[in-house]
């Protein structure tokens, strides 16, 4: 059957073709199938970065495209690493990284734990915990929005509810202390089903027999899941802790929406920075120089949480 | 070589983040792209 589709197609090819196809070696016709995908990697992600590169070192602005370019150097890179306002959006950052990764994992870690339980009606819950995450950021930050209205909004009135402070005296989005949580339970009841998702996986890998010569050896519940299942799971959730590192650290919609970075500057973190310096001061140079910045940042950490990833992976 | 270039890469990480001294986060970066190009060249050597 296959061997007939293979004569059809080989009939069916245009002579001229053949004859060109015919003398490409096996090498080369792989190559010749790769490279679009090559080509528009190139383009869309290679190219930009080595431009972003070469804008860093110059005075560049998008707005003024027929302004002289005059080379600076490294002045740029001085100029950010000297801002006290750019290390205080880089600790907002790191704030803001640090707990909605802790949360995350930990709830998402705990929520796939019990619905490994296999317990009744586990799909139907693991189906409406997704739903956060299937959501468009646009809206999760809109009704989010909503909800922390002190007039109107639900989440004010919960916590009214249980705690008995009046809901309008709860500001979570003016608020310079609550601001930054508000912006952290957000994301946290967002992203928090994705790392279930990879928690799920990494549990759901571990083989049965494993527990049942635990079960044998009466270890007890408490030692099965030290022993067994958080070293068996530890590759997966660093796998999602990486994902998650990764996609915080330039996190910008949820606090566009939410706060714009507001109170003051309290929100303010380094991808909002970036934004403004890019399109509203229009420092195309100096705004490039700081992308390169949070790109090393992140590619060094995320090159050493591999190297960690993969000794996990050999024990 | 490998767990230099990681050191210096965790240290100019934690220089850049860290909120008590705006000297440290000076040198941040240079710390983490020394740390990084090592790190990238002392991978590919063979074990």
């Amino acid at each position: 059957m296959l061997n007939r589709t293979a004569e059809n197609v080989a009939r069916a090819t245009p002579e001229p073709l053949a004859r060109k196809v015919r003398g490409i070696s096996d090498k080369g016709l792989a190559w010749l199938f790769i490279s679009p995908t090559i080509l528009l990697l190139l383009a869309i992600n290679i190219f930009p970065l080595f431009w972003a590169i070469y804008l860093s070192f110059t005075n560049y602005r998008a707005n003024r495209p027929n302004e002289v370019v005059k080379n600076l150097g490294f002045a740029n890179y001085q100029r950010i690493l000297g801002d006290q306002d750019i290390w205080i959006a880089m600790q907002t950052t790191a704030h803001f990284v640090f707990w909605t990764i802790l949360l995350q994992t930990l709830i998402g870690f705990t929520l796939a734990w019990l619905i490994d339980r296999k317990f009744r009606g586990h799909a139907f819950w693991t189906t409406l915990i997704l739903v956060p995450m299937m959501l468009s950021p646009a809206v999760v930050g809109n009704f989010w929005r909503f909800l922390y209205e002190p007039q109107i909004g639900l989440f004010s009135y919960v916590i009214s509810f249980v705690s008995g402070i009046p809901p309008t005296s709860i500001q979570m989005l003016s608020n310079v202390s609550l601001a930054p949580w508000s912006i952290i339970i957000v994301d946290t009841w967002m992203w928090t089903p994705y790392v279930m998702l990879i928690c799920l996986a990494g549990l759901r890998s571990i083989p049965e027999y494993i527990y049942e010569a635990a079960e044998v050896d009466r270890a007890s519940n408490w030692r099965q899941f030290w022993s067994i299942t958080l070293p068996m799971a530890l590759p997966f959730i660093m796998l999602a802790v990486l994902f998650r590192g990764i996609e915080n650290f330039k996190m910008f919609d949820m606090v566009n929406l939410l706060t714009g970075g507001g109170p003051g500057s309290t929100t303010e973190v380094a991808s909002i920075t970036l934004k403004r310096q890019a399109f509203e001061s229009w420092r195309t140079g100096y705004s490039s120089a700081f992308a390169i910045i949070l790109f090393v940042a992140v590619f060094g950490l995320a090159n050493i949480y591999v190297k960690a990833l993969n000794k996990v992976k050999q024990r | 070589m490998e767990n230099i270039a990681t050191a210096l890469i965790a240290i100019g990480f934690l220089m850049l983040f860290q909120p008590f001294a705006l000297s440290l986060y000076t040198y941040s970066f240079i710390t983490m792209l020394a740390g990084t190009v090592m790190f990238i060249i002392v991978s590919k050597f063979p074990e």
